[in-house]
């Protein structure tokens, strides 16, 4: 051993449990045990929070809980016992954290502390009041009122300090020095955390002035709690007052900048590119001067405000007085009621007069002014029609209908001009040619300014249903739904509903008969009724295909469906299908329609020639490949853009089939191949 | 051509003399209960469990011409006409698709219809069902013209035929037994035993139910299969010849 130099200073030898300490890896919190103050193990099992109760969970003690002892014999009854709360209790019960904790406070005193043992404790208001009734004595009312006010607000803590010497304000200790009191405060803000000077000034004052006092020790500073009322985290300061915008830190930072060039304490790293300056830093300079107080400021002059407007101008002329004219002065016989001249028609020389024969009673009412309206007008609906019925007031029947929704409805054309039986009958002549497809030529009598007036009168007159006769409106009409699309959709629409009226006899064409309920066909399943109970009908669309493989001409040729109606599922787009059917109404792709009513064409055409003549369809196919492909070139191309994934499926056959196959197209789209 | 279908889902078209296979569709649903071509053997029909009986072009590959869904549960068996397709199905249902017309008829049979054939006379259906008597029902309106009862059809479907002298139903059955009627009269003609047919010393397992049925379109014979075995019959000579 002794070839070796020991180098270093060795470990200290430590005691087991502290080597055990620091080489143990960390108890987990699993091996964590609570023991109480004796060691004894805690909440045994899974604990999840909560207090033990008694003897580990248990009774009171080790030996349970102990009764009291119970005697009971001849001589000696057992007592009543009061059981207490404190019974019940145990150790940790009384403990520091327990409900029944043991500590010492001070008695409440609104009892009077200067009383002495033996008196009795009086409320102030018990005490008498009045002087007289007790002696006079040395102490007097002084003493009377001693007695009444009793200081009751300090605690005997502070009293006994008090008693000692103890001053409010002052802290508790022995007296010191300056040196060792400003020592004392330094060290006191330092255990705090706060950064603190040792104030020496302090000391030297007091050296001067006071210089053998002793300084008692600083009282504790009251701790005022502030309550939170805001909804900030803890600890929440808004921003302080400290911040860019104060003039203050203008100046520090003016301060900061050591050199005229370096940018002093504000950062120029983001924001602003190489190439570019920095904009001019208006919050860190920061110089009154610098702002302006008025526009214009370079000329130093105060402007006069004018006393009128500048842009008007005093005139040099003298406008005259107004002139006050009078009122007007009324005759003494003034009424201010107007009364007509009736104008008497017999005194109008001869030419008004004639004027007037030519007129209806309404023309002359509208000429003169007097009346808009047509009489007819004025009288309510109701009337109306009674007076065209020539019924009367009295008549009882009551109106049901309204002749006039009435004619709208069938078609009939009130009569809207009533009151002028000529422009009624060209009216009623009018409808008539109308209704016929012609025009009504225009009356001789009549220039064509007025002509053309009353025509577009009796346009608005018309009803809607021979307005819709006009050949303007006629060509502007057009069907909103293709017939093709509108057919199939009308199809499916009166299957879907059930119609509640007896089906007419073109209805009973594309009727769906009821399906009867169940126990009714099973009852004349079981009573071999078969027949109308158990059948039903529908109307069925086969596909073109299928049609045209059995050589048999479509029945329904316009249809674009498939299948029932009624029975229309929804469409299974499953990985493997390549058809697409649109839900329920079977209706083409928009992009296929001109195709499809072309190859429909063709197919009739087809089949036409198939079936009555008999010619080889070798042919008629030579022909209809050539366009088909064309115009099925760029569907395909399309289509096949769209729809990638059914492209491996659709290879056309054999050399011979010219025809090319649209992934998506539903299976409606016959096929133009070549006939067996 | 032969066109079957089997579990697999997809009708398979053979050439009969290479014994290749010229055509596979897939889409079905469901395993494929019945097949048929159509006269001109065009169209390739398949009923399918999945409720559907799908028309394929035979010289397409692509999707189905037609795909008739309008059962409600699995279609058992399918047979075409010149101008018709009947289909029988699980919900109790014998539809008629009339192509010539564009109508579907439906008729409710009450019990799940096993074997459907249009007639030879292109005046009626001859429909076997579940638990029930076949029966022949007239197409244009759907009156029951004649039941045939005597056989016994509760758990497999068990297939019937109409013979090409039309005046002979015969049917299969699961009590080993094939049964022929009448036509006119209903009443059992013959029953065809097939327990006990034995073959030359060897043991053969008694066949107990007799599942299809297949009657030649001109002769007077057809060919009933059970278990492994395949009988063909011929009426005049009542000879049976085992295949």
């Amino acid at each position: 051993m002794s070839d070796f130099a020991i180098y270093g200073t060795p470990f200290e030898v430590l005691e087991d449990e502290e080597k055990d300490a620091i080489t143990r890896k960390p108890k987990g919190i699993q091996d964590e045990i609570v023991t109480d103050e004796k060691g004894r193990r805690r909440f045994h099992g899974a604990f999840t929070g909560g207090f033990s109760a008694g003897y580990f969970n248990s009774v009171g003690s080790k030996h349970g809980w102990v009764p009291q002892t119970f005697k009971s014999s001849r001589e000696s009854r057992a007592e009543k016992v009061q059981i207490s709360a404190e019974d019940l209790m145990d150790d940790e019960d009384m403990g520091e954290f327990g409900i029944a904790s043991r500590k010492i406070r001070p008695k409440r005193d609104f009892m009077d502390a200067f009383a002495l043992p033996g008196e009795k404790q009086l409320l102030a208001w018990e005490r008498s009041v009045l002087p007289s009734s007790s002696s006079i004595s040395d102490e007097g009312l002084s003493a009377k009122l001693a007695e009444i006010i009793r200081p009751v607000n300090d605690s005997i803590g502070i009293r006994l300090l008090k008693k000692m010497g103890w001053r409010e304000g002052r802290g508790i200790g022995p007296k010191m020095n300056r040196k060792s009191l400003e020592r004392q405060k330094l060290n006191e803000l330092r255990a705090q955390g706060k950064t603190a000077v040792f104030d020496k000034e302090a000391v030297e004052s007091a050296q001067e002035f006071v210089p053998n006092f002793e300084f008692s020790p600083e009282d504790i500073s009251r701790v005022y709690f502030t309550s939170k009322e805001d909804k900030h985290g803890l600890g929440y300061v808004g921003i302080l007052e400290t911040s860019v915008l104060k003039q203050s830190y203008g100046e520090m930072a003016a301060t900061l900048k050591v050199k005229q060039k370096s940018k002093g304490i504000k950062g120029q790293a983001f924001g602003v590119g190489a190439f570019e300056d920095d904009d001019e830093d208006i919050y860190t300079s920061f110089d009154l001067s610098q702002y302006d107080f008025e526009l214009d400021s370079s000329s130093t002059s105060v402007p006069e405000v004018a006393r009128y407007d500048s842009t008007f101008v005093q005139s040099t002329k003298k406008s005259a007085l107004r002139k006050n004219f009078p009122l007007p002065k009324l005759p003494h016989d003034f009424k201010h009621t107007h009364k007509p001249i009736p104008v008497d028609i017999k005194k109008m020389p001869e030419e008004i007069r004639k004027l007037g024969h030519k007129m209806t009673a309404l023309q002359r009412a509208q000429f003169l002014g007097e009346r808009d309206v047509s009489v007819m007008e004025m009288l309510s609906s109701k009337d109306r029609e009674r007076l065209k019925r020539g019924g009367s007031r009295w008549d009882k029947k009551p109106e049901t209908v309204n002749t006039s929704a009435a004619a709208s409805t069938s078609g009939v054309q009130g009569d809207p001009f009533e009151e002028e039986p000529m422009k009624s009958h060209r009216f009623k002549q009018y409808v008539q040619y109308l209704r016929r497809g012609l025009t009504y030529p225009q009356p001789i009598d009549m220039t064509q300014l007025e002509w053309e007036h009353e025509v577009e009168e009796f346009q608005n007159h018309l009803s809607p249903e021979l307005r819709s006769l006009l050949p303007e409106v006629r060509a502007r009409q057009q069907p909103l739904a293709k017939v093709a699309y509108a057919d199939s959709i009308m199809e499916q629409l009166k299957g879907r509903f059930q119609k509640e009226t007896k089906p007419t006899s073109d209805e009973l064409h594309h009727e769906k008969m009821k399906v009867p309920k169940d126990h009714d066909r099973l009852s004349a399943v079981k009573m071999k009724m078969f027949g109308e109970k158990t059948r039903t009908r529908y109307d069925w669309h086969p596909a073109k295909d299928l049609c045209k493989r059995f050589n048999i001409p479509d029945p329904y040729p316009g249809s674009m469906l498939v299948g029932v109606l009624q029975l229309q599922k929804k469409p299974i787009i499953g990985k493997n299908e390549d058809t697409m059917e649109l839900a329920g109404l079977g209706l083409p792709n928009t992009a296929l329609e001109l195709t499809r009513k072309r190859e429909k064409d063709e197919f009739e055409k087809e089949t036409q020639r198939i079936v009555n003549e008999n010619v080889h369809p070798h042919q008629i196919k030579q022909e209809e490949p050539t366009e088909d492909t064309e115009l099925d070139r760029p569907m395909f191309e399309l289509l096949k853009a769209i729809f990638d994934e059914s492209e491996e499926e659709n290879e056309p056959e054999e050399e011979n089939e010219t025809k090319i196959e649209e992934p998506i197209k539903p299976q409606l789209v016959k096929e133009t191949t070549n006939g067996e | 051509m032969i066109l079957c279908g089997g579990v697999d889902k997809q009708p398979t078209i053979f050439d009969v003399e290479t014994g290749k296979m010229l055509k596979r569709w897939r889409g079905h649903g469901g395993t494929i209960n019945s097949v048929a071509f159509n006269e001109e053997s065009s169209v390739a029909f398949s009923a399918s469990q999945d409720g559907t009986v799908r028309c394929h072009d035979v010289r397409s590959r692509g999707p189905p011409i037609q795909i008739l869904d309008e059962a409600t549960d699995s279609v058992l068996s399918v047979d075409v006409n010149s101008h018709e397709i009947a289909t029988g199905s699980a919900d109790s249902h014998v539809r008629i698709f009339d192509i010539r017309e564009g109508r579907l008829f439906m008729d409710f049979l009450g019990e799940s219809v096993t074997d459907v054939h249009l007639t030879p006379d292109n005046q009626c259906v001859l429909a076997a069902s579940m638990n029930s008597p076949i029966r022949l029902i007239e197409k244009a309106n759907g009156n029951l013209l004649s039941e045939y009862s005597g056989h016994k059809n509760t758990d497999f479907k068990i297939e019937c035929d109409i013979l090409s002298s039309n005046d002979e139903i015969v049917s299969g059955s699961e009590d080993g037994q094939v049964y022929i009627w009448d036509v006119i009269e209903a009443k059992v003609v013959a029953k065809l035993d097939h327990r006990n047919i034995s073959q030359a010393g060897k043991y053969v397992s008694p066949a107990k139910f007799i599942h299809s049925i297949s009657a030649h379109p001109t002769a007077q014979s057809f060919i009933t299969a059970a278990r492994e075995r395949v009988y063909l019959w011929q009426l005049p000579m009542e000879e049976e010849m085992e295949e």
